[in-house]
């Protein structure tokens, strides 16, 4: 209808037509514009909305993982002094006070020491903030019960935040939720930041326009004038640039946003995204991570003073910074406490009572991520290699460990002290020795603390789990074990040659190995071999086992590495990394029952649902008896043999066992052992695969040894299983004697193994003084 | 070790110290010799020269006693843990959850149990029963035999282990 009225239109008026034709087209023109525009516009917002609502959960969902420590287990006769104690709890920013009055606080009183413990989470309990008192005499803690006197059997504290795994950004986050806030947190931010934030609906007109008027005058300071919900728009999604269309791109994001979402979910995101400063080069995200970044505190534990510091720091973290401007920073705070006053939100008196309190900032931050790199790394290959990387992916973890923080802070400082001492000893200078050490529990198998390099702050080349380097005399062990689990060919009083020997090795060469005293000990018992760990003896011994029996020991003990089936294997011609070699050890330790080495406890989700996890494992691998011998001979090395000088720092109460190890021209130290609850391995070396002055023996055993006197390691329980039966023997004739006799020696046997016969007894104490008679005549 | 024995040890130290005192370079001969003289072989069975021990400096005197009389290795006795009263307590509390079938947390009480005093034979038990209720008989029979070779003087609890592991024999079979 209406084209045929513009037709007959035209008829009429060809002039009038033209124009009017020229007039249809640019409306046209323009009609199609604008609907193509509004569909842009249309698709952009959707677009942005998308972008949007997928950021904001998707905040959420990149959580970090965190990694916890053990928790400490307080209970009466535990072996802990009162500084220890007092370590950890500084450790977990506890505050010492003079009268306790909230969580997170503890009062120190002589042996006494009063504890107002933090509420936890745990994977099985939720732990309610407690109150009780430690009593403790020299290194044990001899009482521990409530504030009304009630003796407790076992109270654990929470444990030590040891570090996050974030995704790949350097980011560190500890997100916390709108009703952990301390109240007067949320109120001081919104009467600084943005006093109309629950009545604007994301953008305030008059913040914009007197922005823009600050603005265009010419001179002036850039002005924010932002809401906190414009806020957090910039700091989650846009540049930092300060452009008209980006300001107007906030606004309208802005106003989505609280279409989306409510102000509770606006400010609690708001509070956990705010950069609030910088730690190197990792970037200080939330209020959480900066209460521990500025105080070492968690944010509930805050003070008005310290609350009113981190909002002043919200308005520019690097302006307010009050660790390198601290009178800016504090003037600021100030203004924030008098803002509050001003404002009814506290009263004048708290108010100036809080104006001159000092900064109080905490001289180290609490928020290195990662203090224990060589361990977290450790966490990290156990998760992938252990759990579902689905799970892993969704965040929010928390990864329970068996870390120890007190026993790596005596791992890590008798390292290098140690290390130090033992170089200067030797006047040596130049490239310094590398260490790896690993810390087990006996029986559970979990890895307590682990270097892996000399500077154990550094993260670098993990040692403890990559340096693979030849074992030495650490193989021994396998050997002697591959013996003794056949009683009807060997005992610990077996003779074994120690004479030279010379065996046929790969194309067409010869083994001829060598004792480090270039010396050979004729005839020796079995157990003394191992004890004074005599390389002939060893070989030849191996060499009669079979060299794929021995292999079979060593995988059976838990190793899973590459072998080479050679003759040299059985002195040690084999690379193990630390990790590996504890791994054998433990099986030994724990009476022949095999558990992989770990260091995760468990792994909880977001929702603290426990992380599928491979099962637990225990195998037993070895008879209790044959292990019981072995042990035998390895406490003759630590009495005895090789390993002697343990017992410079030992009780001589204290039974342990071990072995020594040094690879060939003393470019490896080894030594491995044990007592009754702690297996420690330590390797010393160099990167560059160069000698050194050191044996195992004068070397990673000085080392573990100061390590287990410190640790005050519990003398090896050594059960003598049903079927070890133990007898006074004369080695030397393999007959039975008894214990007066000389030369006689106290010796179990597999039932059944033992010697029938006796030899005729002279008294050890007749004889010497028959001998010292013959000497005087001589 | 016996008053008689006991005695004769001092007597004997006495007498030693006082020739140590008097002619010292004798006393060493005489050690040497009593240490060699009824060896039927070349060899000597006493301390000889450590293969790996080239120790920095001289032995300290605590050293060279032990290497002259070394401490006797012998089994020890079993001694009790410090955490014996926190471990009881936490049994206690892991039996109650086991019983109520809550399996999950009865072997996370005897994970911690463990941790405290991993000899203590009766976690072993709390722990292969709740991992052989929940159909782990494999991993329950290893434990129960982990807790046996800690059972040696608590007969009740070796007892409820052996006939444990028999059930889990029977339902293997």
């Amino acid at each position: 209808m209406i084209l045929a009225k513009k037709l007959r239109k035209t008829q009429k008026k060809p002039t009038k037509a033209k124009r009017s034709a020229f007039a249809l087209r640019l409306r046209k023109f323009f009609k199609t514009g604008f609907i193509s525009l509004l569909a842009i516009g249309l698709v952009g917002l959707l677009v942005l909305d998308y972008h949007l609502r997928s950021r904001f959960s998707g905040s959420k969902w990149s959580l970090p993982s965190h990694v916890y420590s053990r928790a400490l287990e307080l209970y009466e006769g535990l072996e802990l002094s009162r500084d220890g104690l007092v370590w950890e709890l500084e450790k977990l920013g506890y505050r010492r006070v003079a009268k306790l009055s909230a969580a997170g606080q503890y009062r120190v009183q002589g042996r006494r020491v009063a504890v107002h413990s933090r509420a936890f989470q745990f994977w099985d309990e939720s732990k309610a903030a407690q109150t009780f008192i430690l009593t403790f005499q020299g290194s044990q803690l001899t009482e521990l019960h409530s504030l009304q006197g009630k003796s407790l059997a076992l109270v654990r504290l929470e444990p030590l935040r040891i570090g996050g795994i974030y995704p790949a950004h350097l980011e560190d986050r500890l997100p916390v939720r709108l009703e952990e806030l301390p109240p007067l947190l949320v109120e001081s931010l919104i009467a600084v930041e943005d006093r109309g934030f629950y009545q604007h609906y994301g953008v305030s007109l008059r913040g914009i326009s007197r922005a823009l008027l600050n603005n265009l005058r010419p001179g002036s300071a850039t002005q924010g004038g932002s809401t906190i919900t414009q806020q957090l728009v910039k700091n989650l999604y846009l540049s930092r640039d300060r452009t008209l269309l980006r300001k107007g791109l906030e606004a309208v994001m802005a106003l989505m946003l609280e279409q989306h979402y409510s102000k509770g979910e606006i400010i609690e995101a708001y509070i956990n995204e705010i950069y609030l400063g910088q730690a190197g080069k990792r970037a200080i995200h939330g209020f959480g991570m900066a209460s521990q970044h500025y105080f070492n505190q968690p944010l509930a534990e805050l003070n008005l003073h310290q609350i009113a510091l981190l909002v002043a720091i919200a308005k520019g973290a690097s302006y307010y910074d009050p660790r390198r401007h601290g009178e800016r920073a504090l003037t600021r705070r100030n203004l924030v406490i008098k803002l509050l006053a001003e404002q009814g939100l506290i009263d004048n008196a708290i108010a100036s009572r809080a104006s001159q309190q000092a900064l109080g900032l905490a001289a180290r931050p609490g928020t290195r991520t990662n203090p224990f790199p060589a361990y977290l790394d450790l966490v990290k290959r156990q998760l992938r290699k252990d759990y579902e990387d689905e799970d892993l992916r969704s965040g929010g973890l928390r990864v329970f460990t068996h870390f120890d923080p007190q026993a790596q802070n005596r791992l890590e400082k008798i390292v290098s002290t140690k290390l130090a001492a033992m170089e200067r000893q030797k006047g040596l200078k130049d490239k310094p020795i590398e260490a790896a050490s690993l810390l087990v529990r006996v029986g559970t198998a979990e890895v307590l603390a682990l270097v892996g390099g000399r500077e154990s702050r550094f993260a670098g080349f993990n040692r403890a789990l990559d340096a693979r380097r030849p074992i030495g005399s650490t193989i021994k062990p396998a050997v002697y074990l591959t013996a003794l689990e056949q009683p009807d060919d060997y005992t610990l009083q077996s003779l074994i040659s120690d004479a030279p020997v010379a065996i046929p090795a790969a194309h067409g060469e010869t083994w001829r190995p060598r004792n480090f005293d270039h010396k050979s000990h004729g005839e020796v018992p079995l157990y003394q071999a191992m004890g004074k760990s005599y390389n002939l003896a060893t070989a030849r011994l191996g060499m009669a086992l079979g060299l794929d029996r021995v292999v079979a020991t060593l995988r059976r003990l838990g190793y899973e590495g590459p072998l080479a089936e050679v003759p040299a294997l059985l002195l040690g011609a084999v690379s193990m990394s630390p990790f590996d070699v504890a791994s054998l050890y433990h099986t030994i330790a724990a009476g022949g029952f095999y558990s992989p080495l770990a260091s995760i406890d468990s792994v909880y989700s977001a929702e603290n649902q426990p992380l599928k996890r491979y099962p637990y494992r225990v195998e037993s691998r070895f008879d209790a008896a044959s292990m019981h011998l072995l042990q035998y001979a390895m406490q003759v090395v630590m009495r005895e043999g090789t390993g002697r000088s343990a017992y410079r720092y030992l009780a001589d109460d204290i039974a342990v066992a071990g072995k020594t190890g040094t690879s060939n021209d003393q470019r490896d130290s080894w030594f491995s052992g044990f007592g009754d609850d702690y297996l420690a391995v330590v390797w010393l070396g160099r990167d560059d695969n160069g000698k050194m002055p050191f044996t195992g023996s004068s070397g990673a055993l000085q080392i573990w040894s100061e390590l287990m006197a410190d640790l005050k390691v519990r003398p090896l329980a050594f059960a003598r299983p049903d079927n070890i039966v133990y007898h006074w023997v004369d080695p030397q004739l393999g007959l039975l004697s008894e214990e007066d006799c000389e030369g006689a020696r106290y010796l179990p046997f597999i039932i059944g193994s033992e010697p029938e016969a006796s030899v005729a007894c002279r008294s050890w104490r007749a004889g010497k003084f028959i001998d010292w008679f013959k000497g005087l005549l001589n | 070790m016996t008053t008689k024995s006991a005695l004769l040890k001092e007597v004997t130290k006495g007498v030693g110290n006082m020739l140590l005192r008097v002619a010292r370079p004798l006393a060493v001969a005489t050690i040497v010799l009593a240490t060699s003289a009824c060896a039927p072989l070349l060899t000597s069975p006493g301390p000889s020269v450590p293969v790996e021990s080239r120790q920095p400096g001289s032995a300290s005197p605590a050293e060279k006693q032990s290497e002259a009389e070394p401490k006797k290795i012998a089994p020890a006795r079993q001694t009790v843990s410090p955490a014996q009263r926190a471990v009881s307590s936490l049994l206690q509390e892991g039996w109650g959850y086991y019983r109520q079938e809550n399996y999950q947390r009865s072997i996370a009480i005897a994970e911690r149990a463990q941790r405290l005093d991993p000899q203590r034979a009766e976690v072993y038990l709390l722990l292969a029963r709740s991992y052989f209720a929940q159909g782990q008989s494999g991993l329950a029979e290893q434990l129960g035999q982990r807790g046996l070779s800690f059972s040696q003087n608590d007969i009740g609890i070796r007892r409820q282990l052996q006939s444990l592991l028999a059930q889990i024999h029977a339902a293997v079979l």
